[in-house]
């Protein structure tokens, strides 16, 4: 699933990484976006076998911008739910390390059977 | 004021409640003292969460305005048709309860929170136990 979320988050040509990744000697970029796997539990289980994995995401867009985080927040969930993601809501805002940047987060799911 | 929330997703226990309501029981009373219940478990694993040794940055978000911040008495209210508490971190005041959470580019998120708040196996958790208190509840009224 870590390819799949690689593939998305690489379309759109900005930088990308880890949350808390960042060293605190780095700059920002102008835009970029953090991901961070929040859990990936078993779906379910049968006669022992585990059956799925039901993988659980936050992805947060950062930019000096703060009209550019609203839209492009909207399209990088637009992008998650082509590829059969579940997106419950239109985001949240995250903490931002630097002044010049603020930050809004959603949260994706899909289920991998 | 703007405070974390948690929602009980009635339908996954909607068949005790069911039960619950046709027995007659004081369906509000029972689900309050639910909700309460999951509310201090919340705030007393938040508040060791702030405790705990390994916190980004050397635990140096985790004193002072952080911890004033924690919701410490959490009180279920009525809203509507709805029951509702606030949990967590109460955002009107100073701290940074939210960045533990969601961590920042430069500090991950804290597991403990991350795990409370973020975490949907925390949420199921908290869904059984409120099922089993449900059961014993209606247990109580049938059994006499």
């Amino acid at each position: 699933m870590i390819d799949e979320l690689n593939e998305v988050l690489e379309s759109f040509d900005l930088p990308y990484c880890k949350q808390g990744s960042m060293s605190i000697w780095d700059k920002y970029p102008e835009t970029f976006i953090t991901f961070w796997n929040n859990d990936s539990p078993d779906h379910a289980h049968y006669d022992d076998h585990r059956y799925g994995t039901a993988w659980d995401y936050s992805i947060n867009v950062y930019s000096s911008d703060p009209a550019t985080v609203y839209s492009l927040l909207d399209e990088v969930r637009e992008a998650f739910e082509n590829r059969g993601w579940t997106i419950l809501s239109k985001g949240f805002d995250v903490a931002s390390d630097e002044k010049s940047h603020s930050g809004r987060g959603i949260e994706v799911y899909k289920l991998e059977i | 004021m703007s405070k974390n929330r948690i929602e009980f997703n009635t339908d996954k226990i909607s068949d005790v409640i069911e039960r619950l309501d046709k027995a007659g029981a004081d369906l509000e009373k029972i689900l309050e003292e639910v909700l309460q219940e999951a509310a201090e478990e919340i705030t007393s694993d938040t508040i060791d969460a702030l405790a705990h040794a390994n916190l980004p940055a050397g635990g140096k978000f985790s004193t002072g305005d952080t911890e004033d911040s924690v919701v410490t008495d959490p009180k279920v209210e009525k809203s509507g048709t709805m029951l509702e508490v606030a949990v967590g971190f109460d955002k009107s005041k100073l701290g940074a309860g939210g960045w533990l959470i969601t961590g920042t580019p430069k500090m991950p998120p804290d597991k403990k929170l991350a795990d409370i708040y973020t975490n949907k196996r925390f949420e199921n958790k908290m869904m059984k136990r409120a099922k089993k208190k449900l059961e014993e509840e209606f247990e109580k009224i049938v059994g006499g």
